[in-house]
């Protein structure tokens, strides 16, 4: 008995520092991928490129998306930035601290602007164009949508952004705005508003008395 | 836990000046970047570019040779011009039939429940399906030619009613256009033409040239048909 429990004992911690070893692998392998091949090729598709950019995978750029990119930001998984072939140069900007989480894509027809410290959550989507002509005559023919159609969108400074929300064209949010999980948002939203729901309404308003607790601590 | 889990966690939270030092330390490495010679950028864009298209070549090899004839194998009627990307997943035995020049990007699940033969999915010409879409069918989805589903739409045309008798037919109409991420779920007919704005949630019929969106879908805005 004492040799049946003892066994799958040493068996399980066997296992176990194998796991732990095949992810230290994994992540070193990972970093070196990061900083050989996935890094200097994102940077060479984009205009500019600041300090402390920070990948996992390599983000998909599809067309000839104008990017800029400030200092620390990060993106923490898959990233998707497209263009139909509306506009002659399509502008996505992004500022300083930026977080861009998982899953998250970015169709600039025109131009999408999203300032410091823009936290921009996991499964979101932004685009400025309607994607398909309204006409049901030119949506049937396929045809692409016009200039006059496009919108630009612009994410002011602090807004956050919770997970699976949609920015459709022409939204403006404001700054330090809040905006809930799985939103759909269609029209400005104001400086220091909560909204959240589909079509997304105000439902707070961020109390803008407190001040931020100052520490030691640094950013991850 | 572990002294190794144990470490990492007071550094992740900086719990002291000296674990402070460290995450900073750690981050600065994490951000280390190496000032690249021009013609390494160069070779591993070609190699992206190379991969990239090794790897177009290898997946339209794979639709070609099997994903298209083992979907096609499963439809009762299929028309000529079907772009595939991945093979759609099939849960039951639904009866399909689709038109020409069906456009399916990624991957489609049809779902029907186990033991419903009579569950029925008619495909018309020229309709997109986008990324991850789920059509759950009972008894009839009827999906007409031109329309536009976008990604991560869900049609179920049961309503979470477990028997067939009570569902009806979810009915698309010619040139609709389903913005991305719609649940449409029901016996629910939407007319000619008629736009469902993004993530909306359609419970009831939809009028044709109308723009519906919301939870639950309104009708916001109708056009005109101009064709």
């Amino acid at each position: 008995m004492n040799a049946l429990v003892s066994a799958p004992r040493r068996w399980v911690s066997v296992v176990g520092a194998l796991e732990v070893f095949r992810h230290y692998i994994n992540t070193v392998w990972d970093r070196v991928a990061i900083a050989l091949y996935r890094e200097p090729l994102f940077r060479s598709q984009c205009i500019s490129v600041g300090r402390n950019l920070s990948l996992r995978s390599l983000p998909i750029v599809i067309g000839q998306v104008g990017i800029r990119i400030g200092d620390d930001v990060r993106i923490c998984g898959a990233l998707v930035i497209g263009c139909a072939k509306t506009c002659d140069q399509p502008i996505l900007s992004l500022g300083n601290n930026i977080t861009i989480g998982d899953h998250v894509v970015i169709h600039s027809n025109r131009e999408v602007i999203i300032e410091d410290g823009v936290v921009l959550g996991p499964n979101c989507f932004v685009t400025d164009s309607n994607e398909h002509p309204l006409d049901y005559g030119r949506r049937i023919a396929g045809e692409p949508c016009r200039l006059d159609e496009l919108r630009s969108i612009r994410i002011r400074r602090g807004a956050v952004i919770g997970r699976r929300c949609t920015i459709l064209r022409g939204v403006e949010i404001g700054e330090c705005a809040i905006v809930l999980a799985g939103s759909t948002i269609t029209a400005t939203v104001p400086p220091n508003a909560i909204v959240g729901g589909n079509p997304a309404q105000q439902i707070g308003h961020v109390d803008v008395g407190a001040e931020p607790e100052e520490d030691h601590r640094g950013h991850d | 836990m572990g002294t190794i889990e144990q470490f990492v966690l007071h550094v992740r939270r900086a719990d002291t000046p000296f674990y402070a030092a460290i995450k900073r330390f750690a981050v600065r490495f994490t951000h280390f970047r190496i000032r690249f010679p021009g013609f390494w950028i160069a070779a591993i864009r070609a190699h992206h570019w190379i991969c990239h298209i090794v790897r177009v070549l290898w997946m339209r090899g794979c639709v070609l040779l099997y994903r298209e004839p083992l979907f096609r194998s499963h439809c009762e009627t299929i028309g000529d011009g079907l772009y595939l990307e991945l093979l759609p997943i099939l849960k039951g035995t639904p009866r399909i039939a689709v038109g020409d020049n069906v456009r399916i990007s990624g991957e489609l699940t049809i779902e029907c429940a186990s033991g419903q033969p009579a569950a029925q999915i008619q495909i018309g010409d020229h309709v997109f399906i986008g990324h991850q879409v789920l059509i759950n069918v009972k008894r009839r989805v009827v999906i007409d030619a031109h329309a536009l589903i976008a990604g991560n739409c869900i049609l179920d045309d049961s309503a979470d009613s477990p028997n067939p008798a009570e569902c009806g037919v979810l009915h698309i109409g010619r040139g609709a256009w389903l913005g991305r991420g719609c649940l449409v779920t029901g016996a629910v007919r939407i007319g000619e033409g008629a736009i469902v704005g993004a993530g909306s949630v359609v419970m009831s019929d939809i009028p044709p040239f109308a723009i519906a969106a919301g939870n639950p879908a309104r009708v916001v805005r109708q056009m005109q048909s101009t064709s």
